[in-house]
């Protein structure tokens, strides 16, 4: 075993003989590295970001519904007012409050508003203004007025500027908005002047632009007891409670504890892929693109690794002939091709660890500013964050660096072999 | 138009590889006129190859004044070396440095190649040549296809076929047999008689040194002996200087 | 560079078999992989902006100045009067540059089945021009498309079928405003029910033959709100645009606008992620020019001996960095185009056959009120294939200068003391 030691410490020396090649080597290699998770972490971060901005504007990443909601759609089927109280109470105790931001329930009915000018179908949502703060994002596109307020009076309406605009509404203008009543199955028929349609009027009290012509153009926003007079619904129901988690990861396990908490009820725990089946998909989609970036990425390092070690056995035919001439077995040079690949790789991958996460850092913090691409200047609405954030997570670090590690080691096979076939005679030939 | 071909004053060269220095001219003086067949001789780490180097531009002095073809190589330019080692001084390597890419006739243009002869006029030269010095026949043979002597004698071509002034060989019989260092030396000797290309060589072949007309020693980056031998055979000790 | 160099310059690279194959490779296969991911990314930013606009919307829409987006029912192409709808078809159809054209109306009503009711946004379509615009009518998840045969027949959304509660064949009122200010109102049949993953489509929208909707709304026949039309290529749209807005100006009032401006969230998206896509093929530029550069720098570096030979035969150190760079130029321009050799047959299946991720989705996705597929086609983007060819083959020769330029600066026996 003394002579791997001598072949190791030979080894190590023997990189440093040249310094200037075998730094410059390794950063060629460690850039390689650098790059893989740069890239990784600007296609995971841009990955978290669809996900997050796909599920505040809509049934965040988890989401309590009654049971058959999300294939009916269905504006009868309601959670009664005990199970909300119940998630409710459930979210304040110790482990899962720390992964959950914020809850909000909501009513969700369609109705139409009108105004002297024009009139238009739209979506009312009733939400407690306070709470869906916290899960939507709505309340910080606003662009006119303020959200809503008050939990109680119905003191204004916010609509998307879309909305205001075909309908020719401005902060403080009148509208109509007529509705039917809910009635939801097994509840008692709650009749509000005789008639089955309900119109009420209504002031706009603030303006949002999401950029999301489906939300701008369709929704209102009304405060939930409002929106629950207004629908004829009268024990506290609603249609949905809305979860916001810190990280989307946990979305599996909060869905688990709550359809737990509430078994025996008529319910629908779902997480965000079940909720927005599209949204899944498209991240399904995004998946597959980074896959495929990814391999390529790997493969180009991987020659790029196969190249230099080649290059590297190449040029020092001559040294080995002398070595084997001299008395050294194969398989020794090759034990010393191989553990100078080795050597080197750590080299490498230590460069390309400190200078790729450094990068990383930077975009995780600072953010990679895409803003260039709108060449005629900024839109006005963007549905996404026009800065992209990157996220690496640790998992991904290690896989990259085994995976690059791996290639180097299986690829410094082929040299190793060819080092230890070198041909004596023709080795020792000068030029 | 200078009668010395070769005029050294006090030249130093001194290798400097990290802490270490290895001082390989230490002052050396000396004059070789037009028209000489003369030679360096002394052990291995006496200076001659380094000697031969200089005078050839392929390397600087540290101190002193060398004149070649007339020329002071030490305020010349990387560039202007070249130029002067084209046009004037052809240099025969110990181990040939043929191009292996290039056939030996091609090996042999090379220089005229870089003159910007035309192709016809290249080819008609080195035949020519190649016919004098024993080669017909074999300008098409890359250098892997020929023996040692015959790469020693192309080599020889590509420093005669620009005409230089001066020919500068570095123990140019140190890879032959000794069939073939004589023929080698033979040739070279019927050049400088015809042609009156002045021929400076390093070697510690003791036949070379027999032959050549002028034996010049050196030890320890030092002239120690300067020896003209004229046809009768006696020999007549220059001075160093 | 005589001739006589420049042969040299070849055979220099082919004395070396290995060490040139192995920078040939470098070189090819960094082209190679560039290309591929060029492609697929420019196929992703072409797939987003056809399926964005091939659904409902078609790429360029002709409206009355004021039209839009306020879609007021009175301002109809050619004021209260209308306009002669065949000439105007046909004449924007003279412009080669357009394959399909379709007129169409709007309206708002609300509609009603059983005992429920919602406000609804109806679309009048001619059955068979629309179509050739749009590809709403492949769609239909349940029942059929709008046909002739039956004129009062409307094809709704699934989700405001269920709203609802009606089924096929059921049959509905709508009401809505008429155009000289009387209420319109008409029993309709559902002979269809859509199915196309976009909320505002599936639960908002009501399809109708466009005479229906006329007579729905009182609407003379010579009175339309829009007109559809597709494009041969897709990248022309605001160009056709404008040019049409031009000519048919003439004659009518028109305003005429391309999808940028009809979908401009689309837009954002698209050039968004477009400058994802540039930074991520820039990430990969420098990983094979990485590649490029270790290897050149290697190549000429151990060559170091024979460059000092050739100047000390008498070769000026400017012409050993000529031969030098020449035969860098000829291995780079040689390896780009194998390359490209290689990378064709990928284009090309890219482009015909696509890259099924059929696994990793299953179906029809949406992004930005975009449906993109599972299937990824690829488009050919020559500005990006030129681009990454000129920047390696610019790495190749900078990495090619450097150890050169540093081994002409030696003298010549340092030079060939080298090991």
């Amino acid at each position: 075993m003394t002579n791997l030691y001598l072949l190791v410490k030979i080894s190590w020396r023997n990189l440093w003989r040249n310094p200037r090649g075998t730094l410059l080597t390794a950063l060629a290699l460690g850039l390689g590295l650098a790059l893989l998770l740069i890239s990784l972490g600007l296609l995971d971060g841009g990955h978290e970001q669809t996900i997050a901005d796909g599920v505040r504007f809509g049934p965040g990443h988890v989401v309590v519904q009654a049971k058959g909601y999300q294939d009916s759609s269905s504006d009868e089927l309601l959670l009664p007012a005990q199970v909300v109280s119940n998630i409710e109470g459930f979210l304040q105790t110790g482990k899962i409050k720390q992964v959950v931001r914020g809850v909000s329930p909501r009513l969700l009915a369609t109705g139409l508003l009108s105004t002297s000018a024009s009139s238009a179908g739209v979506r009312v949502v009733g939400v407690i203004p306070k709470d869906d703060r916290a899960v939507s994002l709505i309340p910080q596109r606003m662009v006119e007025g303020t959200w809503l307020t008050s939990d109680d009076k119905l003191s204004g309406v916010v609509i998307g500027d879309e909305l205001a605009r075909k309908l020719e509404l401005k902060i403080g203008s009148k509208a109509v908005l007529m509705t039917q009543s809910l009635q939801p199955p097994g509840s008692k028929p709650v009749s509000v002047d005789g008639d089955e349609m309900q119109s009420t009027l209504l002031r706009v009290s603030g303006i949002f632009r999401t950029g999301l012509q489906a939300i701008d153009a369709n929704m209102i926003f009304v405060p939930l007891s409002a929106a629950q007079a207004l629908l004829g619904v009268s024990d506290g129901q609603v249609t949905q409670v809305a979860l916001l988690l810190v990280k989307e990861g946990d979305s599996p396990l909060v869905a688990r504890a709550l359809r737990k908490q509430l078994t025996g009820s008529p319910v629908e725990v779902l997480t965000w892929r079940e909720s927005l089946p599209m949204l899944a998909q498209i991240l399904g989609l995004d998946h597959a693109f980074n896959y495929i970036m990814n391999g390529v990425i790997l493969a180009m390092v991987g020659l790029g690794i196969l190249n230099t070690i080649l290059m590297r056995v190449l040029e020092r035919r001559y040294e080995f002939g002398v070595s084997k001439a001299l008395g050294l077995r194969p398989r020794q040079l090759a034990v010393m091709v191989v553990g100078e690949s080795l050597a080197l790789t750590a080299i490498s991958l230590t460069l390309g660890l400190v200078l790729g996460l450094s990068v990383q850092h930077y975009f995780a913090t600072a953010g990679l500013d895409l803003r260039w691409v709108f060449k005629a200047g900024l839109p006005p609405a963007l549905v996404f964050d026009p800065i992209l954030y990157s996220r690496l997570s640790v998992a991904r670090i290690v896989w990259s660096v085994s995976i690059v590690f791996a290639m180097a080691t299986i690829i410094s096979f082929y040299p190793a072999l060819k080092a230890a076939q070198t041909d004596l005679p023709d080795a020792l030939k000068v030029l | 138009m200078d009668e010395f071909a070769v005029k050294l004053k006090d030249v130093r060269r001194t290798y400097r590889t990290g802490p270490i220095e290895v001082p390989a001219l230490r002052g050396v003086t000396l004059s070789i006129g037009a028209g000489e067949f003369a030679a360096t001789a002394g052990p291995s780490g006496s200076g001659k190859t380094t000697l031969l180097n200089i005078i050839g531009g392929l390397d600087r002095a540290d101190t002193g004044e060398i004149w070649v073809a007339g020329q002071n190589l030490q305020v010349l330019s990387a560039g202007e070396l070249a130029h002067l080692r084209l046009q004037r001084i052809g240099f025969v390597f110990q181990t040939y440095n043929l191009l292996p890419v290039l056939t030996a006739l091609e090996n042999a243009e090379f220089t005229l190649l870089l003159q910007g002869m035309p192709a016809r006029q290249r080819r008609e030269k080195v035949e020519k040549l190649f016919s004098e010095i024993g080669l017909a026949g074999l300008e098409d043979r890359r250098p892997a296809e020929l023996s040692g002597g015959q790469q020693q004698r192309v080599a020889v071509a590509r420093a005669m076929v620009t005409e230089p002034a001066l020919i500068l060989a570095d123990e140019p019989t140190a890879n032959l047999d000794s069939a073939s260092a004589i023929a080698l030396l033979d040739v070279m000797e019927q050049l400088n008689q015809t042609t009156g290309t002045t021929f400076l060589f390093s070697t510690h072949d003791p036949q070379v040194m027999e032959r050549a007309h002028r034996l010049i020693r050196l030890r320890d980056g030092q002239i120690t002996g300067d020896e003209t031998r004229g046809s009768q055979g006696a020999a007549v000790t220059r001075l160093a200087g | 560079m005589s001739g006589g160099l420049l042969q040299l310059a070849w055979r220099n690279l082919w004395r070396n078999r290995r060490r040139t194959f192995i920078t040939m490779a470098a070189i090819a296969f960094g082209y190679a992989m560039l290309l591929f991911v060029a492609c697929l990314m420019a196929g992703l930013r072409w797939q987003m902006i056809q399926n964005g606009t091939c659904l409902v919307m078609s790429q360029i829409q002709i409206h009355a100045p004021g039209y839009y987006p306020n879609r007021s029912l009175q301002k109809t192409l050619g004021g209260r009067k209308g306009t002669d709808v065949s000439a105007l078809l046909a004449s924007i159809s003279a412009d080669r540059r357009v394959s399909a054209v379709a007129p169409r109306v709007y309206g708002y009503a609300l509609l009603s089945a059983a005992h429920r009711s919602a406000g609804v946004e109806l679309m009048g379509v001619v059955p068979d021009q629309e179509p050739k615009i749009t590809t709403l009518n492949t769609q239909i998840a349940k029942g059929t498309y709008l046909t002739a045969r039956v004129p009062k027949g409307v094809v709704i959304g699934d989700k405001l079928a269920s709203t609802i509660g009606i089924e096929l064949n059921s049959e509905i009122v709508l009401l809505t405003q008429a155009a000289d200010g009387s209420m319109g109102n008409d029993v309709y049949t559902v002979v269809g029910i859509l199915h196309t993953g976009l909320d505002a489509v599936d639960r908002g929208l009501v399809l109708m033959s466009l005479s229906s909707l006329q007579d729905l709304l009182h609407l003379a026949p010579t009175r339309i709100h829009e007109v559809g039309i597709k494009l041969s290529h897709i990248t022309a749209a605001t160009a056709v645009a404008a040019a049409l807005e031009v000519r048919l100006g003439k004659n009518l009032p028109v305003r005429v606008m391309a999808w940028p401006e009809l979908a401009p969230e689309l837009a954002n998206y698209v050039q968004f992620n477009h400058g994802v896509t540039v930074v991520l093929f820039f990430i990969f530029f420098l990983v094979a020019v990485i590649g490029v550069m270790n290897t050149m720098l290697m190549a000429v570096y151990e060559r170091t001996r024979e460059f000092g030979m050739l100047m000390a035969v008498g070769m000026r150190p400017s012409q050993v960095i000529g031969l030098i760079l020449t035969e860098a130029a000829g291995l780079g321009v040689a390896s780009l185009v194998v390359g490209a050799t290689l990378g064709v047959p990928l284009l090309w299946y890219l482009q015909v056959h696509g890259l099924d991720l059929g696994g990793a989705t299953g179906g029809v996705v949406s992004v930005a009120g975009v449906v993109v597929g599972h299937l990824w086609y690829g488009r050919q983007d020559f500005p990006a294939y030129s681009q990454a060819a000129a920047g390696l083959a610019a790495t190749a020769l900078v990495s090619a200068l450097y150890p050169a330029w540093r081994a002409a600066q030696l003298r010549p026996t340092e030079a060939m003391r080298k090991v």
